[in-house]
């Protein structure tokens, strides 16, 4: 206990010295918010499209002006034909461009289904398949009450025309259903890793490089006593970063916890810890800080990425990877966040993830145990 | 009185690194209290077999036992008695003198209610008070190995392993460090201590002489120094340099070498100094006559080295 506390507070006066890395430690969390908050955004936040009227009625300049005025489609102007359409998705001007037939107007006024052509840039699979459903949507809706118009113009009675059963959608946890609601507690989770990982992956090695290590080696120091001094003070810029970060979601993105603050704060160390003890494991093994680096950060921020349910639903990962993906702390974590953040719930249905988490740092810890060599 | 143990037994140590032996079946043992010196050109081994009496390195074959303790079963008992001073600077740089200090201290466990008055202790004998709050790393030389030295000792080690405490410190300060290890020694601390300094091996009790990983000569100073041999003789040569290439040639005259415009050699197969300092006279030099020279450590330890090479050839 005694050299432990020691190792500690040699450790914090090293942290404490160095202050560009300090200011760097704790505004790194800052940026990052920033730069992932406002660049990765699934949302689509304007629709760009064109228009190919050959009908030339007001039944089709109804349509794009209606079409236009509804968020987010941008209208950007009439094409001659079809085939411009190449053009025009190629130059990257419009995403969807909407073709009207000639004829549109007399089938409408007939009561009969009139065809609209929508023609979408698929060369971003995400974002053409957002456009395509906004824009069969908006133009289905404006369809309705084109019908409507058309028949009450004619003294249709109006109780014929309306749906059977009228489907009324409430999104829970995320009314508006913000990609940024989704991200964010996903952010804190790759952030807080990243950093953990980063930094615990220098602090053994450094000392060998610097060579330091012949001393400590020399001490009496059992390797349990020096493991764990060192990674303390880790834990209180952790959990400063946990409060940084959480609060740049909060304050920058209106992503604000529903659930307990307690609970959120104390699964975030036990998810510092995890992410502290793998850089540790790899600062044991590495003979220098940048390998020990390099392969923290390919161990830890890559396959989060893609396995952690950041960006992706862990389900629809196949199943051999989904049992790499369980091994992540961030999955686990990341689950704990949305959790928290965005339903508000307590330690209940998430409990399971906080027990991985910690059995993840037990499991790292051991493993950094057993390659450490006090040898030089 | 009756021999105690020794401090530090090494028997038949071999260290390999691949086909290289490092350190080639070295034995030696230190008494309780003695200053043992570890004499020896740079990469002769010295600093190996300190490593793995520290349980740094482990020994390809040999046995270690330090304290009565073997170093391959008990490491970490041995490293709470042993202090170690590195060869080079190895205490943490951005840490004041006061800081690493109590860290070390912390380390070896050191109570914390006697910690505080050690370190003023050892500052004050070691001259370090005035740089209490200066960075380590923003100090000289000379006052580095005092802080190494201080803070290998606040544990009170059983045993103390310097290797080359006083590269790079000025013989005042030499002086001093050499009065604070005799110091200890006398209350008991059994001391290992490489150097290259002549004047530092004249101050150990004992001395070993390696060369090459192996040991190859061991005994007093005056027993060490005896074996540079008798028929040292020096002449005051002008000019130096061609009295030194003269002597070179002259047959029956080993090791000729100079100090500032002192020409000093041994004579050997029938010939005499006196001859010899005639035949320089003839060649244009002007010399004194020639006067015996009492060999030093320094004198044994060229000779022994030179020896030795011959035994290789």
């Amino acid at each position: 206990m005694r050299r432990t506390r020691a190792i500690a507070r040699k450790e914090w006066i090293h942290i404490l010295r160095d202050k560009r890395s300090l200011a760097a430690v704790l505004t790194l969390p800052v940026v990052l918010v920033l730069l992932y908050g406002y660049a990765v955004n699934f949302d689509l936040n304007a629709l760009s499209f064109a228009l190919v009227d050959d009908d030339h009625s007001a039944a089709s300049r109804h349509l794009a002006e209606n079409l236009s005025g509804v968020r987010p489609f941008v209208f950007k102007g009439t094409l001659a034909n079809a085939a411009e359409a190449d053009s025009v998705f190629q130059r990257g001007i419009a995403r969807v461009v909407v073709v009207v037939p000639a004829g549109f107007e007399r089938l409408l006024d007939s009561g009969r289904p009139s065809p609209v052509q929508v023609l979408v840039d698929g060369s971003e699979g995400t974002i053409a398949t957002i456009a395509q459903t906004y824009t069969v949507g908006a133009i289905s809706t404006l369809g309705r009450t084109l019908t409507k118009a058309q028949a009450q113009g004619r003294g249709i009675s109006k109780r014929l025309l309306e749906p059977a059963i009228d489907v009324r959608v409430r999104v829970l946890y995320n009314p508006d259903l913000l990609s940024r609601m989704f991200l964010v507690p996903g952010l804190i989770g790759i952030i807080l890793m990243m950093l953990a990982a980063l930094l615990t992956s220098g602090i053994i090695v450094r000392e060998r490089e610097s060579g330091t290590f012949e001393l400590l080696a020399a001490s009496p120091i059992g390797p349990m006593e020096l493991l764990v001094g060192k990674m303390l003070p880790y834990l209180i810029i952790g959990a400063a970063d946990v409060v940084v970060a959480v609060g740049m979601g909060w304050a920058v993105f209106g992503v604000e916890p529903k659930g307990s603050l307690l609970l959120l704060f104390a699964l975030s160390l036990v998810y510092v810890l995890a992410s502290s003890a793998i850089g540790l494991f790899f600062s044991c093994v590495a003979r220098s800080q940048q390998t020990a680096m390099m392969m923290a950060f390919v161990a830890t921020v890559i396959p989060t990425m893609i396995l952690s349910g950041f960006a992706f639903p862990v389900r629809n990962i196949p199943l051999v990877l989904q049992g790499l993906s369980q091994m992540l702390p961030a999955t686990h974590y990341i689950a704990i966040a949305r959790g928290i953040i965005l339903k508000g719930i307590g330690l209940g249905p998430i409990w399971w993830h906080g027990l991985a988490l910690a059995l993840l740092t037990v499991f790292w810890m051991r493993l950094a145990l057993r390659k450490f060599s006090k040898t030089l | 009185m009756s021999e105690p143990a020794p401090a530090i037994v090494v028997r038949d140590l071999v260290k390999r690194f691949g086909a290289f032996a490092a350190v080639d079946h070295v034995s030696l043992s230190v008494a309780r209290g003695e200053v043992f010196g570890f004499l020896g050109p740079n990469g002769c081994g010295k600093s190996t077999t300190i490593r793995m009496i520290c349980g740094l390195l482990g020994p390809t074959s040999g046995s270690i036992e330090v304290a009565g303790l073997d170093v391959r079963t008990h490491a970490e008992q041995i490293r709470a008695r042993v202090g170690y001073v590195a060869q080079f600077f190895n205490l943490y740089r951005d840490l004041t003198v006061y800081e690493n200090l109590t860290f070390y201290g912390g380390v070896y466990g050191v109570p914390r209610a006697e910690l505080r008055s050690r370190v003023e202790h050892w500052c004050e004998r070691l001259d370090l008070s005035r740089y209490g709050r200066v960075l380590s790393g923003e100090l000289s030389t000379g006052v580095q190995r005092s802080l190494a030295l201080a803070a290998a000792v606040l544990h009170e080690p059983a045993v103390l392993l310097l290797d080359e405490p006083t590269s790079g410190v000025d013989p005042i300060a030499r002086r001093a460090f050499f009065d604070v290890i005799g110091e200890l020694a006398d209350g008991g601390t059994s001391i290992l201590v490489t150097t290259h300094v002549m004047d530092e091996a004249d101050r150990c009790g004992r001395l070993a002489l390696m060369d090459r990983g192996k040991l190859v000569a061991e005994g007093t100073p005056s027993e060490i120094r005896a074996m540079g041999g008798t028929d040292i003789w020096q002449v005051s040569a002008d000019p130096p340099s061609r009295a030194l290439t003269l002597a070179e040639q002259h047959p029956g005259v080993d090791a000729p070498a100079l100090f500032g415009t002192r020409l000093q050699f041994r004579v050997s197969d029938g010939t005499t100094a006196v001859a010899v300092a005639q035949w320089l006279r003839d060649q244009g030099v002007t010399c004194d006559e020639p006067r015996p020279v009492r060999a030093t450590i320094e004198h044994a330890f060229l000779q022994l080295l030179r020896r030795d090479d011959g035994d290789n050839e």
